[in-house]
C-alpha cells in the first residue's frame, strides 16, 4: 500500500499542508492583521494627499510612488511575518516533530505553508494597491489608472514570492530570532545596499523590482534622465526578470534543501 | 528490523548518546532511562531527525536519514505537548495522515478510526485542541501516531496525563499491537509505567546502553546488583563476623553510632541468613537497605559502568 | 524515644526585603541573556557607531578653532549632515570670541548627542529589544512560570520592575552608556578643562534624552510580550509597530517635502528672510553649498511642522530628545504629550495582561 501511495505523496502532502494551513489562517487575529495591512497604504494615501503642504502640479506622479512604495513596505511585512516563521512557528508550536517525521514531511509543511503565505501576502498587497489607487483616483483623478494597477500588482507578486523565498531561507538558517535576522536582513540588503548603483544592488530583490515599476510607471523624459541611467545605466528589462528569477530559484533551494537536511533540535533533552 | 551499529550522536562537545548498539525484532521495548539519559536523541536518530556522527542507524532495512520514505511505516508520538492552534483533533489527525500521501477522505476515514481507538470519539474530537486536558491532548498524538497504521509504534513517554482507565486502555491498545506483529518502542523514566506491557528492556543512562533484556532479567539484574544494607544491632562485631565468616558480604563497616554498613552481591541469602541469626539471638533491630527503584539500578549500572563496582 | 521532625523547616537565617525581588529578577534575567550569544554579539556591534561620532568630536572641535573659515569647512567635512546649517555657518566665519566657541560648542555637541541617539543606536536599540523583549513575559505566561514567582513573595511590582530594568540595563548600555563616553571624549579632546562650564548640563540631558527613548520602548515593548504567549508574535508586533508607523510618517513627509521643494525651486517662493538664498542657487553663477543646505534645511523643516508627524513614535522621542539636548528650541508639546500618552496605554495594557492570572 505504501509504494502505491509514495508516487504521489509529496504532492498531497503539499497540498494538505496548504489547505490545513488556510483553514486555520482563517481566524480572526490573522484577518485583523491582514486587515490593519492591507488599509496602511490607503490611509497614508490619503494622509498624503491631505497632509501635502501645497498643491502642486507634480504631485501626482509623486502619489503614484508613494502608492508603490508603502504597498511595498505591506508586502515585505506580510512576507516577514508569514514566510520567516514557515520553520520556526512549528519549532516554536513544538508541531515540528509530527510534521518532520512523516515521508517528505519537511518539504511538504515548507511548500505548503510557503504557498500558503505567498497567497494571503498576495492577497493583502493586491487588496492594498486596489484601495489606494482607488483613494488617488477619488482624490487627484486622471493618471493611468489601469496600467499603474498592471504594473503595481505584478510587481506586488514578484515581490511575494521572491521575499516570500528569501525569508524562508533565513527562518530555516536562524532557528532562532529569525524575525531579528529578517529585519536586519530588510534594513541591511533592501534599504541600504539596493540603493548603490554596483553589481551588489542586484543581489536584492528591490533593485531589479525598482526598475520593473520605474518603467512600467515613469514616463520616457524620466527614464532618461542621468538619475535613472547613473542607477540603471544600461540595466534591461530582461536583466530585471533574470535577477528576480535568479533570487527566488536560489534562495527556494537552498532553504528547502536546509529544511530536508537540517538537524533541527526540537527537544531540551540530548 | 531496528538496528543501532556503534552510534554516537554529539551535539557540538556534548555527548547525545555513547556508542550505542542493539537490534530491535518484532516485539514491545521499553527504553528506560533518566530525565536527560538520551532517550529522545536515541528516537530522533531512529526517525532520521538527527544524523548519527558516528556508526549506522537501520529502520525497517533503511537508513532513515538518507530515506524518509521509511517514516511512512513508523508511527511517533513524541514526548513533548501538543500545541495546535485553531484546530480541532479530527483536522490535525486527518492532516497529520494525509501528509503521509492518503487521499483526503481517506485520510479522515483513518483518522477517525483512530480517535475512536484512543477513546476520542465523537463531539470532542471536534472541538479545538486548545480547550484538551491534557489526557486529551496525549489521546490526540497517539491517534496521530497509530492512523496510519504504522509497522515501528515509538512512544515517548505516552502515559503523561492519562488517568488509570487511561493507561489500562492504553496498555490494551499496545499489546494488540505487539500481538499483531508490531514493533513497539516504549521510552519512559518510570518502570512500572512500561512493565504493564511486558517489554523487553533498554536501559539508557548519560547517552550509554547499560543494560538490555527480558523483565524477568531486569529483576535478576536488580537483586544480583552489589546492595549496601545499612544494619543496627546490639552486638555489631559478632554479627559482623559472622556474616564474613559465612562469605555473604565483602566489606563490613562498623559506624561510630553502633551501626553496621555492609555490602553483599548475595542479597537474597543474605536477608535469609538474617532470620536465622535471630534464632541466635543475634538481632537486627533496623535495617535500612536499597530499594529496587529505577534510579538506584541506574546508579548502580552507572558505578559498574565506571569500574567502580 | 523522641521523634524527630525531620520534614519540611522553614528558613531560619535572615531574608532580604520583599523589594529585593525585582534585583533577583534582574540578576537572572541578565545571567540568561549574557549566555546569549546573538545579544552578546548585537551589544558590541551597537558600539561601533561610537567611533565615527567620536571623531565627529574631534573634527568639530578643531573646526571650531580653526583659524580661516575655509579650513574650518574642510574639518566639518563628513559631519556636516550632523551639524545644525546655521551653525556650520558661524563655524570660524571671523575670529570667534571665547563666548562664541562655548555656546557653539553647547549646540554642536548637543546636536551630535542628540543625533547618535537618535540614529544609529535608536536602530540598535529597537533591534536589541527585538531581541529580548518579545520572550520576557510571553515565555512565563506560555511556561506558567508567573504562578511560581506570584506563589513566592514577589509582587506585580517587583516583577515589572525586574523586567523593566531587563531591558533598561541592556539597552542602556547601548545607548546612554556610549553617550556618555562621547562627552567623555570630548571633553578629552579639548583644549582645557573649561570646556566643562560651557558643557556641564550635558550628560544630564543626555540621561534624560536616553529615559526618553528607555522607558517608552521598554513598556511598550512589554506590552506587546504581555499579549501573547508566543514570542515570535509579539515580535512581529513589536517590529511592524515601529515600521509602520515610521513608515507612514515619512510617506506624508516626503510628499509634503516634494511639494514645498517645488514651490520653491519652480515657483520661488521662500520666505523673504530667506530669498536672497534663492538667488545664490537659481542663479547658479555663484552657487553656494551652505545656502542650498540652508533651503534644504528650510524645506525639511516646514515639510516636519506638520501635525501628521505624530503618527510616528519614533519621530515623536526623536523631537522630545533634540528639544532635551539643545538650548532655545521650543518644547515639542504635542509630541511630549504622545509619547506620554502612548507609554501610559501601553502600561496599562501591561499591568492588565500581567495582573490578569491574579484576578480570577
Amino acid at each position: 500500500m505504501n509504494r502505491d501511495i509514495r508516487s504521489r505523496s509529496l504532492a498531497t502532502a503539499i497540498l494538505a499542508t496548504a489547505r490545513f494551513e488556510f483553514e486555520r489562517s482563517l481566524s480572526a487575529g490573522r484577518l485583523s492583521v491582514m486587515a490593519c495591512l492591507a488599509l496602511f497604504p490607503p490611509c497614508i494615501t490619503l494622509i498624503s494627499i491631505l497632509g501635502q503642504a501645497a498643491s502642486v502640479g507634480q504631485f501626482e506622479q509623486a502619489v503614484d510612488v508613494f502608492i508603490a512604495v508603502t504597498c511595498y513596505i505591506v508586502c515585505v511585512l506580510a512576507s516577514l511575518i508569514w514566510s520567516t516563521t514557515v520553520v520556526t512557528a512549528e519549532l516554536e508550536g513544538k508541531t515540528w516533530a509530527y510534521s518532520a517525521s512523516r515521508p517528505g514531511g519537511r518539504i511538504a509543511i515548507a511548500i505548503g505553508k510557503y504557498l500558503v503565505s505567498c497567497f494571503w501576502t498576495a492577497i493583502v498587497t493586491t487588496l492594498a494597491i486596489t484601495a489606494s489607487l482607488m483613494v488617488r483616483s477619488v482624490l487627484i483623478g486622471g493618471g493611468n489608472e489601469l496600467q499603474t494597477w498592471l504594473v503595481l500588482v505584478s510587481a506586488g507578486v514578484a515581490a511575494t514570492v521572491a521575499y516570500g523565498s528569501v525569508f524562508l531561507l533565513l527562518g530555516a538558517i536562524f532557528q532562532r530570532r529569525a524575525m531579528v535576522a529578517a529585519i536586519v536582513y530588510g534594513l541591511l540588503f533592501e534599504g541600504i545596499i539596493a540603493a548603490i548603483p554596483a553589481v551588489i544592488s542586484n543581489l536584492t530583490v528591490r533593485y531589479p523590482l525598482t526598475y520593473l515599476v520605474f518603467r512600467g510607471l515613469l514616463p520616457d523624459n524620466i527614464l532618461k534622465s542621468d538619475f535613472f541611467t547613473t542607477f540603471y545605466s544600461d540595466y534591461g528589462i530582461l536583466n530585471a526578470i533574470i535577477a528576480l528569477a535568479g533570487i527566488i530559484l536560489i534562495t527556494f533551494s537552498v532553504a528547502i534543501a536546509l529544511i530536508r537536511y537540517r538537524e533541527f533540535i526540537t527537544s531540551d533533552e540530548a | 528490523m531496528v538496528e543501532f551499529e556503534n552510534v554516537t550522536k554529539l551535539y557540538g562537545t556534548v555527548i547525545g548518546v555513547n556508542d550505542l548498539s542493539f537490534t530491535l525484532k518484532q516485539g514491545a521495548y521499553g527504553l528506560l532511562g533518566p530525565n536527560g539519559s538520551g532517550k529522545t536523541t536515541l528516537i530522533n536518530l531512529l526517525m532520521g531527525q538527527l544524523k548519527p556522527t558516528i556508526g549506522m542507524v537501520r529502520v525497517l532495512g533503511a537508513n532513515p536519514w538518507r530515506d524518509d520514505s521509511i517514516l511512512g511505516r513508523i508511527g511517533l508520538c513524541p514526548a513533548s505537548e501538543l500545541l495546535v492552534a485553531n484546530a480541532s483533533a479530527r483536522q490535525w489527525v486527518t492532516f497529520q495522515t494525509e501528509l503521509h500521501g492518503f487521499r483526503h477522505d481517506m485520510a479522515q476515514e483513518l483518522a477517525d478510526r483512530s480517535l475512536e481507538k484512543v477513546g476520542l470519539a465523537g463531539a470532542a474530537a471536534d472541538r479545538p485542541i486548545s480547550t484538551y486536558s491534557l489526557g486529551m491532548r496525549q489521546r490526540t498524538k497517539l491517534a496521530q501516531a497509530l492512523a496510519h497504521e504504522p509497522e515501528l509504534l515509538v512512544l515517548d513517554e505516552p502515559f503523561n496525563g492519562l488517568d488509570p482507565v487511561g493507561r489500562h486502555e492504553m496498555n490494551d491498545l499496545l499489546r494488540a499491537f505487539v500481538k499483531d506483529g508490531g514493533i513497539l518502542l516504549l521510552a519512559s523514566h518510570v518502570l512500572h509505567e512500561v512493565e504493564a506491557v511486558k517489554p523487553n528492556f533498554l536501559l539508557i543512562c548519560g547517552g550509554r546502553l547499560l543494560a538490555s533484556g527480558s523483565p524477568s532479567e531486569v529483576r535478576q539484574l536488580l537483586t544480583d546488583m552489589p546492595a549496601e544494607v545499612r544494619l543496627e544491632t546490639d552486638d555489631p562485631q559478632r554479627l559482623a563476623s559472622r556474616l564474613l565468616e559465612d562469605g555473604l558480604v565483602e566489606r563490613v563497616k562498623l559506624e561510630p553510632d553502633g551501626a553496621m554498613v555492609v555490602m553483599t552481591r548475595r542479597a537474597h541469602e543474605f536477608f535469609e541468613q538474617l532470620r536465622v541469626y535471630s534464632g541466635e539471638s543475634l538481632v537486627v533491630r533496623r535495617m535500612r537497605g536499597q530499594t529496587e527503584s529505577l534510579d538506584e539500578l541506574f546508579s548502580l549500572l552507572m558505578r559498574r559502568h565506571r569500574g567502580e563496582l | 524515644m523522641p521523634i524527630h521532625d525531620v520534614g519540611y523547616r522553614p528558613w531560619q537565617g535572615v531574608k532580604s526585603p520583599r523589594i529585593h525581588g525585582w534585583w533577583i529578577m534582574l540578576l537572572t534575567n541578565i545571567m540568561i541573556l549574557r549566555r546569549n550569544g546573538w545579544v552578546r554579539r548585537a551589544m558590541a556591534a551597537a558600539w561601533l557607531p561610537t567611533i565615527y561620532l567620536g571623531a565627529g568630536f574631534y573634527t568639530l572641535e578643531t573646526a571650531l578653532h580653526a583659524t580661516d573659515r575655509q579650513s574650518a569647512r574642510t574639518f566639518v567635512g563628513m559631519f556636516q549632515a550632523v551639524v545644525p546649517a546655521d551653525v556650520i555657518q558661524f563655524i570660524a566665519k571671523d575670529v570667534l570670541t571665547p563666548d562664541d566657541i562655548g555656546h557653539l560648542r553647547h549646540r554642536i555637541w548637543g546636536h551630535l548627542i542628540a543625533s547618535f541617539l537618535s540614529y544609529p543606536q535608536a536602530l540598535a536599540g529597537m533591534l536589541l529589544i527585538g531581541l529580548i523583549a518579545p520572550a520576557l513575559i510571553s515565555r512565563d505566561l506560555r511556561t506558567r512560570a508567573y504562578l511560581i514567582y506570584f506563589s513566592k513573595p514577589v509582587g506585580v511590582r517587583e516583577y515589572l520592575a525586574g523586567k523593566y530594568l531587563t531591558l533598561i540595563v541592556y539597552v542602556g548600555a547601548i545607548t546612554l552608556l556610549p553617550a556618555l563616553a562621547l562627552f567623555l571624549f570630548g571633553v578629552g579632546l579639548s583644549p582645557d578643562f573649561g570646556v566643562l562650564w560651557d558643557t556641564w548640563d550635558l550628560p544630564i540631558r543626555t540621561v534624560l534624552a536616553s529615559l526618553v527613548f528607555l522607558i517608552p520602548t521598554a513598556t511598550i515593548a512589554l506590552m506587546f510580550s504581555s499579549l501573547t504567549h508566543e514570542s515570535r508574535y509579539a515580535a512581529v508586533g513589536w517590529f511592524v509597530f515601529w515600521l509602520l508607523s515610521f513608515a507612514a510618517w515619512q510617506t506624508v513627509y516626503s510628499a509634503r517635502y516634494l511639494s514645498l521643494q517645488y514651490e520653491v525651486y519652480y515657483e520661488g517662493q521662500l520666505p523673504e528672510r530667506l530669498e536672497y538664498l534663492l538667488d545664490e542657487v537659481d542663479s547658479r553663477r555663484q552657487f553656494d553649498e551652505a545656502a542650498q543646505l540652508m533651503i534644504g534645511q528650510y524645506i525639511a523643516k516646514e515639510a516636519g511642522d506638520s501635525v501628521w508627524s505624530l503618527l510616528s513614535m519614533y519621530e515623536s522621542i526623536r523631537r522630545v530628545q533634540l528639544w532635551l539636548l539643545s538650548t532655545g528650541q521650543p518644547m515639542p508639546v504635542s509630541h511630549l504629550l504622545m509619547v506620554s500618552c502612548v507609554t501610559l496605554f501601553s502600561f496599562v495594557v501591561l499591568l492588565r495582561r500581567v495582573t490578569a492570572p491574579l484576578r480570577l
